[in-house]
């Protein structure tokens, strides 16, 4: 484009010089025999010609085109009429008034016109003045304008061409980006679409072995009441059968002869039972089985739980108790932080608030974990450990629940981006697998807000903010 | 043959399940007779030679599940009085065996919740 355009000039400067050439031959060749005319006129010719380059190529990077323009008008009018005076008017009429109309260029188009005008009014009155007849200024006055015109329009012409043709390749560049920015965010979306499918597999999957858990759980709970219940009466008989013992034996007190038989007996029961520590196990079996039944209970309550915050099954949105989805997300991130962090829980009582179960609980857990990942951070270098504190509280017309955390807190710098979709400082294989810009564009999904506050060294906050006026009845 | 005693049957494809039931619900035994059936086939056999006061059934099981099971129990003995044990969160199976069942019981029941439900349902049936 470039290159065409400079080539495009030289061919218009060569012209202009070739022209400039034949029109100083054709004055001096008018002068012909008059050799020091010639001379004179080569000369003048020579140092307009020179003018015009010094103004081409160095006035006009330093004037304005305007004044460059005006410059070299002044100095070929002045030429022009020189020559006239020293020659005949009507040929450097002739030669040098559309020669001059020609030549200039009408980038400001009112001041080329009184440049032209200006031309002519000095060519017709120097001729005038002169005493050559009216006729020939007025002719070359007509052709000088017909050429301005005629060159100029073409000017414009060619500005309005490449004006649509620049106009164009903007559209076609604006249209570039917008697909370059639509494919990204298409991409992006779809990428977030997989990890969405993704984790609800990992979901149903979980709610799968959730139930077949459910089966050995119910049989090994069942066998524990039952030993539980056999142990009772197994002690029940051991007791009875003491007494009997002890009847049958302070039966045999009664004669002098099996005395020492009835001692004897009593002294082998009395082994017998410390060889089974029977008072231990008294005390000890029913321990046991209240034992497996809080541990069925645990194991119960932990499964519930698994069911609960995967909703597999659960596209649409309901009524959802807030707070249980609180306890659920605790419940299943426990490993994540019981070792680095206390929980705390302030549970407000809420409304029910309508929105899809599985998801809010996702973003949750996620918000979760990442308090337990900045609280380990932190642990790692003060060994204390930290606190989990989340909140839930009824506001005007929406629901907030505020996970805060005593650990690292985002660096400043990263505070604008952790929003960003696949922003992570996590190594792979940690956290949720939801970015914070999922958990955020299911938040805003459910025309919520998810924000936070962050300070190094002192922990940070998340705040969900559900609309309450979307709240079932 | 007691007449006065409820007969109660219990389903499920586990066998451990049913034996630790059958161990657990010995102390019943005089009031009710009970039999324990693996899976849904073994199940309509037994139901088929005597029927049941009260049927009580896994909803999961290879072949045919506890909502068909019940479905059929019903078509056979609209009186028959239906217990659905269930550790799965499907809404719409749980809903496609409603109309069949009297109660659903959420697994792992404890034991008093099973017998206390059977309880009732006996009473209610009398």
């Amino acid at each position: 484009m470039t290159n065409l355009h400079q080539e495009l000039q030289k061919r218009i400067a060569k012209a202009n010089g070739i022209g400039a050439m034949v029109i100083t031959l054709l004055v001096m060749a008018s002068a012909w025999g008059d050799w020091a005319m010639m001379a004179t006129i080569g000369v003048i010719n020579a140092l307009v010609i020179a003018a015009n380059m010094f103004v081409t190529f160095v006035l006009l990077s330093r004037l304005s085109h305007r004044n460059a323009e005006i410059t070299r008008a002044v100095i070929n009018l002045s030429t022009g009429v020189l020559i006239a005076h020293i020659t005949h008017w009507p040929l450097a009429c002739f030669l040098f008034m559309p020669y001059t109309a020609l030549v200039f260029d009408p980038v400001a188009r009112k001041t080329t016109l009184y440049t032209v005008l200006a031309v002519c009014v000095v060519y017709s009155l120097g001729s005038y003045l002169d005493g050559v007849p009216l006729m020939t200024p007025f002719v070359f006055t007509v052709l000088t304008l017909f050429c301005y015109e005629t060159s100029s329009s073409r000017h414009a012409v060619i500005r309005v061409m490449l004006a649509e043709a620049e106009s164009g390749r903007d559209a076609l560049n604006r249209a570039y980006h917008s697909l370059q920015t639509e494919t990204a965010a298409r991409e992006r979306a779809e990428l977030e679409l997989a990890q969405h499918h993704k984790l609800e597999a990992v979901g149903r999957l979980a709610a799968g072995i959730a139930h077949e858990i459910n089966t050995p759980v119910q049989f090994v709970a069942d066998s524990v009441s039952f030993i539980d219940d056999g142990n009772r009466r197994l002690l029940a008989l051991v007791d009875r059968q003491s007494r009997i013992v002890a009847e049958a034996t302070s039966a045999l007190d009664d004669d002098e002869r099996t005395r020492g038989r009835a001692t004897s007996l009593r002294v082998m029961l009395d082994e017998a039972r410390a060889t089974a520590d029977l008072d231990y196990l008294r005390d000890e079996l029913p321990l046991a089985s209240e034992r497996v039944h809080e541990g069925v209970e645990r194991v119960t309550h932990i499964m519930h739980s698994v069911r609960q915050f995967a909703h597999p099954d659960k596209k649409e949105s309901a009524p959802v108790d807030l707070n249980e989805s609180v306890r659920t997300a605790l419940t299943i991130a426990a490993a994540e932080y019981r070792l680095v962090a206390d929980v705390e829980t302030e549970l407000a009582e809420l409304p029910a608030v309508l929105c899809h179960a599985g998801e809010v609980n996702q973003v949750l857990l996620n918000l979760v974990v990442n308090a337990a990942h900045a609280i380990e951070e932190k642990q790692k270098q003060t060994g204390k450990r930290g606190t989990i504190r989340v909140r839930t509280r009824v506001g005007s017309d929406h629901v907030a629940i505020e996970v805060h955390d005593t650990g690292v807190g985002i660096p400043e710098h990263l505070q604008g981006r952790i929003f960003e979709a696949f922003f992570t400082t996590k190594p792979v294989g940690q956290g949720t697998g939801q970015s914070l810009a999922v958990s955020r564009a299911v938040i805003e999904k459910h025309d919520g807000r998810l924000t936070f506050e962050s300070k190094v060294g002192e922990g940070t906050t998340f705040v969900i903010r559900l609309p309450l006026r979307r709240a079932a009845a | 043959m007691n007449g006065a005693k409820k007969r109660v049957l219990f389903v499920d494809d586990e066998p451990l399940l049913l034996r630790a039931l059958q161990a657990l619900l010995r102390t019943e035994r005089a009031r009710w007779d009970m039999e324990f059936a693996l899976g849904a086939d073994e199940a309509m056999r037994a139901f088929t030679m005597t029927p049941f006061d009260v049927v009580v059934s896994d909803m999961r099981m290879p072949g045919k599940d506890g909502a068909t099971l019940l479905g059929e129990v019903r078509r056979q003995q609209p009186g028959t009085r239906c217990v659905l044990l269930s550790g799965y969160a499907d809404d719409a199976l749980l809903a496609r065996a409603t109309p069949h069942c009297d109660v659903v019981l959420n697994k792992p029941c404890r034991a008093p919740d099973l017998v206390k439900t059977i309880e009732e349902l006996v009473e209610r049936g009398a």
